[in-house]
């Protein structure tokens, strides 16, 4: 009888700690994943995958383990997982550009089209960084320290550093060629 | 936008990084100072920090700008799974169950993911022209040459006087469905409703003569909806039915009225006041069995006092009591103090230590059958086969047993591992134990000692349920359905046989892609449902779709959803931004062209960025692309009656081939030269099936049909349609086969079809 109410107990702290890790990190790791993947609904997907498998493997985590980072794990292998094998197809536009041109973005007074080419000009640069580099660096920009995207990724201190300098170098490579050809 | 300076490479390379980790806050100590001051005096560095900030606040904008994310998905999807760790894949089990598949061996299970879902299903070995499709519910193969139809499962009303003359069959009693009740006056109760609409309680003598509705005149007045109850049980004597009546989810409810006891004549014996939750009647007839969280009540149906519950600190679940009243088993599921363990069967001796369990329990799935003989000695229940040590989840196979309640000896009764128990009922002298069960697709009925040999009832048929008498050794079977659900209709050398695809097909229109390499599930109001050849991994459409529509490739498809038009993609399931408002759209089979049917009735042919490149020039209905994608067949309604049109998109004209006083949807032979159509025509009360050649002339009469909304379906060869024969629209009918020219109209086996659809071509 004891056995059996320590496994009810252990159960329900689990489903707790299921819940406050789902509240506490869901929109963190669903940003993460939309960041590397760029597309809205796979992300939503990817992240309920990622809350599926800490799910599952919950019961072993330790007590006293970095949730955080061990959910971004998750997180970081499910989407490099996913962009392994699938090359993401999108259709782009499906409305045609000289719909948008008198649209005036309610907040900035700035015409739409110039956030909305900015948005897709960082989108294809980001698509066209490794995306190891990419994970790295986009958990730097989330907030996470150094050593920790160390701990998340399973990389030295070192080669986190020199992942996150050479996808910024990438990107910016990409975006002032990008500006050189759109000036042109 | 990015204003970047220029690039140099060998500065860069030096300082970069240590700018990079500047921007970060990552350079510590000396290495922070010594760039700090490098700083000031670097015009290059300086850009190079600034440019790196701003393209940190960039990425922060493009992460903050992702769509909020609901939490609840996770959850329910957390919930599906289960309790963690995820010991067993109860969905192994659960949908092993649920496939119905015949006409093959069955393979180890395989996963596959719908939608993002993950599934276990099971294969069947199938001819090797056959196509293989992963649903949710099964894996499933259909033939390039077949017709799906929508099938009603029919069975029959079979009797026998004594266990050893075979079952004959009983007048001709039609039965949608199982199960079937032997009551103490001689007769059978059932439901005589063909398909999935509202009971009809009816009952028939032994021979299946003298059918009649169950509930008296007199009881149908004092009970609201008597065709939303469910009959769940009868004493072993056949006098008392109980009646239970259950929500839109299948959950019975314990409203008042909602639990009702009649005797055999049909009389209201006992209406529930509300809150009772029965399961069942106790063997004299005189006590509804109700589970309750602490206790078991047992409610006299003479309205006198109820004794006090038996037991305690248990959440008594599907009690069943001995018929002298003196041992009653039940299933916990809950935990308390003195119910250690979930989903196990208590037996308890009423007479003897109140309280505590006489034996230990026995585990057994969730939902697993279990019945005690009304001599109070045995239970027949469905337990694992390996049972677990005490409080461990059960595992593995399961099995039925027979559990002595007087030794605690439990013994396999041999050939019951892994079904599903349909039904379980004990003769009322305990000596006979009938079984129902689903295994391979199949139902089957088995009568026998469970001491000694089961024997099987009408082996080779399916069995919806079975009665035994209450008054000596007969009993009844509603046997010989054929298959239900969606199933393939082979060519015509072989189509009497039939072979399952999915179980559940109600409402389900399947929408095969041109070499049918993929299918969409579509139900009204629903997420459809995308099957796609096995191993593919299949993506998922997450909104309720109103239209939909391949595009030949079978890549991708035009949706409509809330009013829009929009583009899918099936690999990826991404929705792209919609096209243009519309409530209806065909994609044309041989290029990217819409053919959208727009709110107003106007129709127009747009490119696949909504540009429109030809428009109808009257409104027209139910319009379908011609094969080789040059016309387009319409219904169009004038004012005094409907005209069968081919409109030519590319010049605009139009062609009238027939004209009635109403048309049905037109249908295109597979090589495009015949159009099909249900027709009503003036003077006339009676609808036909017409086919006309594309190219004009007189219109054939092919068949009859019982509606303007009831569509044939061309056979792969265009030389031969099938349609429904019914009373009426949306009555279940028999399939026919009918040539092209109205000639060598058949009956296709013993079929009864809700609907037609074409097969993958």
């Amino acid at each position: 009888m004891a056995v059996v109410m320590a496994r009810v107990a252990a159960r329900t702290a689990l489903d707790e700690r299921f819940t406050r890790l789902v509240l506490d990190h869901q929109r963190r790791i669903h940003r993460f994943i939309y960041g590397m993947v760029g597309v809205e609904q796979l992300a939503e997907d990817l992240t309920q995958d990622v809350f599926l498998s800490a799910y599952r493997a919950l019961g072993r985590l330790p007590d006293d383990a970095n949730e955080s980072a061990w959910l971004f794990t998750i997180a970081r292998n499910r989407a490099l997982q996913e962009l392994r094998r699938r090359k993401i197809l999108r259709w782009l536009p499906l409305a045609r550009p000289d719909d948008d041109e008198d649209d005036i973005h309610p907040q900035t007074e700035q015409p739409l089209a110039d956030s909305v080419a900015e948005r897709d000009r960082l989108r294809r640069a980001m698509e066209a960084v490794p995306a190891k580099d990419l994970a790295c660096l986009l958990l730097s920009v989330d907030g996470h320290s150094y050593s920790e995207v160390a701990q998340i990724t399973g990389l030295s201190l070192a080669a986190v550093r020199a992942r996150i300098f050479r996808a910024r170098d990438r990107l910016r490579a990409l975006l002032g060629e990008d500006e050189a050809k759109g000036g042109a | 936008m990015w204003p970047f300076a220029r690039r140099r490479p060998a500065h860069d390379r030096v300082w970069g990084p240590l700018a990079s980790a500047y921007v970060d806050r990552e350079l510590t100590g000396a290495a922070a100072e010594g760039f700090a001051a490098h700083l000031r005096t670097c015009d290059a560095c300086a850009a190079l920090v600034a440019e790196y900030r701003g393209l940190n606040a960039g990425l922060r904008r493009r992460l903050i700008s992702a769509p909020a994310i609901a939490a609840r998905p996770v959850f329910e999807a957390a919930e599906r799974l289960g309790p963690h760790p995820v010991a067993v894949p109860r969905r192994l089990a659960l949908a092993s169950a649920a496939v119905l598949l015949v006409g093959g061996a069955a393979t180890p299970p395989v996963r596959a993911g719908v939608g993002g879902a993950v599934e276990y299903v099971r294969e069947v070995v199938a001819p090797s022209s056959s196509m293989s499709y992963a649903g949710d519910r099964a894996v499933f193969r259909a033939g390039t040459d077949s017709v799906l139809a929508s099938v009603t499962r029919e069975y029959a009303l079979y009797s026998s006087a004594d266990d050893s003359t075979p079952p004959t069959a009983a007048g001709a009693v039609q039965l949608h469905a199982g199960p079937i009740f032997a009551l103490a006056n001689g007769r059978i109760l059932f439901n005589a409703a063909l398909a999935d609409g509202p009971a009809q309680w009816t009952t028939v003598r032994r021979d299946g003569s003298d059918a009649r509705p169950f509930f008296s005149a007199e009881t149908a007045g004092m009970i609201s909806d008597p065709a939303g109850l469910s009959a769940i049980a009868t004493t072993p004597d056949g006098s008392r039915v109980l009646f239970r009546r259950a929500n839109d989810a299948g959950r019975f409810l314990t409203t008042a009225g909602a639990t009702l006891v009649a005797d055999a004549a049909g009389n209201l014996v006992w209406s529930d006041p509300g809150g009772a939750d029965v399961y069942s009647l106790s063997p004299d007839g005189r006590y509804a069995l109700s589970g309750e969280t602490g206790g078991l009540r047992l409610i006299p149906l003479d309205g006198g006092a109820a004794p006090p519950s038996p037991i305690s600190d248990c959440d008594v679940q599907r009690p069943q009591l001995s018929a002298d009243g003196t041992r009653v088993v039940f299933v916990a599921t809950r935990v308390g103090p003195e119910c250690p363990a979930a989903s196990a069967l208590y037996y308890f001796r009423l007479n003897g230590a109140i309280g505590s369990p006489y034996l230990e329990p026995v585990p057994l799935q969730d939902g697993a059958s279990f019945s005690l003989s009304p001599d109070g000695r045995y239970v027949a229940v469905q337990s694992w086969l390996s049972e677990p040590a005490a409080g461990q989840a059960g595992s593995g196979p399961t099995a039925l047993k027979l559990w002595n309640l007087g030794s605690g000896e439990r013994q396999e009764i041999p050939g019951f591992q892994n079904v599903r128990i349909r039904q379980l009922v004990w003769a009322k002298d305990s000596g006979r134990l009938l079984i129902v069960d689903e295994r391979d697709g199949k139902t089957e009925g088995w009568l026998g000692d469970p001491h000694g040999s089961m024997r099987q009832l009408l082996a080779g048929e399916s069995i919806a349920g079975a009665a035994l008498y209450p008054d000596g050794p007969g009993l009844a079977i509603a046997g010989g359905g054929a298959a239900a659900g969606l199933v393939a209709v082979g060519p015509p050398a072989t189509h009497d046989r039939v072979t399952d695809l999915l179980a559940d097909a109600s409402g389900l229109t399947p929408a095969f892609t041109a070499h049918g390499a993929a299918a969409a599930l579509l139900r009204d109001g629903a997420p459809a449902t995308l099957l796609e050849r096995h191993g593919v991994a299949p993506a998922g459409i997450d909104r309720a779709v109103d239209g939909f529509s391949w595009a030949p490739d079978g890549r991708r498809a035009a949706v409509v959803a809330d009013g829009q038009v929009m583009l899918w993609d099936a690999r990826t399931g991404i929705i792209a931004a919609p096209l243009l408002a519309g409530h209806a759209v065909a994609w044309s089979p041989r290029d990217d062209r819409l053919l959208v049917t727009r709110g107003d009735g106007s129709v127009v042919v747009t490119d696949l960025y909504g540009g429109v490149s030809a428009t109808a020039p009257t409104r027209f209905a139910d319009v379908v692309w011609s094969p080789d994608g040059r016309s387009v067949a319409a219904v169009r309604h004038d004012t005094d009656g409907d005209a069968l049109v081919l409109w030519e998109p590319r010049t605009g004209a139009v062609q009238q081939l027939a004209a009635a006083v109403a048309l049905g949807t037109p249908v295109w032979s597979p090589d495009g030269a015949m159009l099909a159509f249900p027709v009503l025509e003036s003077g006339s009360n009676t609808i036909r099936l017409k086919a006309v050649s594309a190219a004009g002339g007189t219109p054939r009469v092919i068949a009859t049909l019982a509606a303007v909304d009831d569509a044939a379906v061309w056979s792969a060869d265009s030389r031969a349609l099938y349609y429904l024969s019914r009373g009426a629209a949306g009555v279940p009918g028999a399939l026919h086969r009918v040539n092209a020219d109205g000639s060598g109209d058949r009956r296709v086996g013993t079929l009864i079809a809700s609907a037609l659809f074409p097969g993958p071509r």
